[in-house]
């Protein structure tokens, strides 16, 4: 799947404000399934499984630590004698639930990480990028690309030491370390030797004297305006449901009662999100937009 | 007022501020060259020592970049390395805060450059060692904003001493890195900083050149 970069962009950048500001744990919730649903869509099981694993290490440990942080809450589920230092320990349900919540758009934000890569060409938003603001993306595949080079200039460097008689499997540390810091000094000093030669290579072949050329031109196709249109949905949804306290949810003191209006607003929501699911389910299998990409 | 997004929309303003500086400021190819090595270096540090819990040389590399190449280039090599290292332990929303606290070893590290030209191994140790606790206090901020409530001072004060063990291990790491590597890396990155400029007489006037 090939989306334009500011198409994914600017879906996925109104995606993580709506995360960022709902407080409700019921848009949390729909948010989340949105994107877990949209993984499995573009074929990133695997990723997900572990995302997930991660997702919920996070929402228990956000869990755990929020009510012994916090005292604030009505519903008091446990509470401790007096205890040195710390004083008393009050676990309430309002604080558990926040942690939780809180938790959730952890892995929200997460996951957005992930599925932006997976609906994004690395390449394609390097080259799109080069245009505006060329001096960033080149420092950033500069050193993209100087890791492989490390990669193999350190196993080379430690062979060559290995022939040599160093033992890098030693079993006391400080020898260990004795035997390593060569190897440190040489690959520092490799790579930024490297790093004067990859300079003169592309001041030689002309980088950064003229304006840069450009050999391809990426535009927007059909299915980008679609998405385009999608992104402009949900920006118009979240304003007028910013303007009328769309989202907003209160843990203390205690838990907020949930009106019928917030289930109504949650439904349209809902509804962009599902038809965004459907969108991208039919730019897969649907002949006529998967070509259109 | 939430404070976690309001934090959050400052810190992001901020740094695009800086990366356009970046992108504006004159900088020959053999800086950024030397930026994106040095970026590589400290990003890819991390990989090895994921095992160690917050054992990198990481912060140390930033430090020496940062003293060398000044506060701005410190700065950027920084926010670089957060982002070449997050490319292989995973994205998230802690990134823009790596940033900033990497970046701000860098910047703070320039520096000390400038005031002390020939600072003394401890002096140097216990500069990344106060970094190894300062930039896990950034992190906590982060983590204090978005999740925790209410925001007092016994919250904040209670979420470091909760990570207190984490953070002595990071300050360890980077005193132990500094000491034995510092002088060293610093002699040898000064050496480089050294190539990337020449003076050429040119009619009995001196030009500088990069």
């Amino acid at each position: 799947m090939r989306f334009h970069p500011i198409t994914m962009l600017s879906f996925f950048s109104m995606l993580f404000i709506m995360i960022l500001i709902y407080s409700n744990p019921a848009y949390i919730f729909s948010l989340l399934i949105f994107l877990i649903v949209l993984i499995i869509i573009v074929k990133g099981e695997k990723k997900l499984k572990a995302m997930i694993r991660y997702g919920i290490y996070n929402v228990l440990i956000i869990t755990a630590i929020n009510p012994l942080l916090s005292r604030e809450g009505q519903a008091v589920i446990f509470q401790s004698g007096r205890m040195p230092v710390i004083g008393r320990i009050k676990i309430t349900a309002e604080a558990l639930a926040y942690g939780a919540n809180m938790g959730l758009k952890l892995t929200c934000f997460i996951l957005i990480f992930v599925i932006f890569s997976m609906m994004t060409n690395k390449d394609d938003t390097f080259s799109f990028f080069s245009k505006t603001v060329h001096k960033l993306t080149i420092t950033f595949s500069m050193s993209s690309n100087i890791i492989h080079r490390l990669k193999i200039e350190a196993i080379r460097v430690k062979e060559v030491m290995e022939m040599r008689g160093v033992n890098f499997s030693e079993k006391k540390l400080r020898k260990r370390i004795r035997a390593y810091y060569p190897l440190l000094k040489v690959i520092f000093i490799s790579a930024l030797e490297g790093s004067v030669d990859r300079a003169e290579a592309l001041y030689s072949r002309g980088y950064g004297q003229y304006k840069r050329t450009s050999y391809t031109c990426m535009n927007m196709s059909f299915s980008d305006y679609i998405f385009q249109i999608i992104s402009l949905m949900l920006l118009v949804f979240f304003l007028t449901g910013i303007v009328n306290g769309v989202g907003e949810y209160q843990f203390y003191p205690y838990f907020q009662k949930l009106y019928t209006s917030d289930f109504i607003w949650l439904t349209v929501l809902d509804f962009i999100l599902i038809l965004t699911l459907f969108y991208v389910w039919g730019c897969k299998r649907w002949k006529f937009l998967k070509y259109r990409i | 007022m939430n404070y976690g997004v309001l934090s959050a929309i400052i810190l992001i303003i901020s740094l695009l501020g800086i990366f356009i500086s970046y992108e504006r400021k004159k900088t020959t190819l053999k800086e950024i060259s030397l930026i994106a090595t040095l970026s590589a270096l400290a990003g890819i540090g991390r990989v090895p020592f994921a095992a160690f819990p917050n054992v990198q040389p990481t912060t140390f590399l930033i430090m020496v970049s940062g003293y060398v190449l000044g506060p701005g280039h410190g700065f950027v090599v920084g926010a670089f390395a957060t982002l070449v290292s997050n490319t292989f332990l995973g994205h998230g929303p802690w990134e823009p805060w790596q940033m900033l606290a990497w970046g701000l070893v860098g910047f703070s590290s320039g520096f000390i450059g400038k005031i002390r030209k020939t600072p003394s191994r401890l002096f140097l140790s216990l500069f990344a060692f106060f970094w190894g606790f300062a930039f896990d206090y950034i992190m906590n901020l982060w983590h204090w904003l978005f999740f925790i409530y209410p925001l007092n001072l016994k919250s904040f004060i209670a979420i470091n001493a909760a990570s207190f063990y984490l953070d002595i291990m990071h300050a360890a790491g980077n005193f132990i890195f500094t000491f034995f590597f510092g002088k060293d890396f610093i002699l040898i990155l000064n050496r480089f900083k050294k190539r990337l400029s020449y003076t050429q007489i040119n009619n009995g006037q001196y030009v500088k050149n990069n």
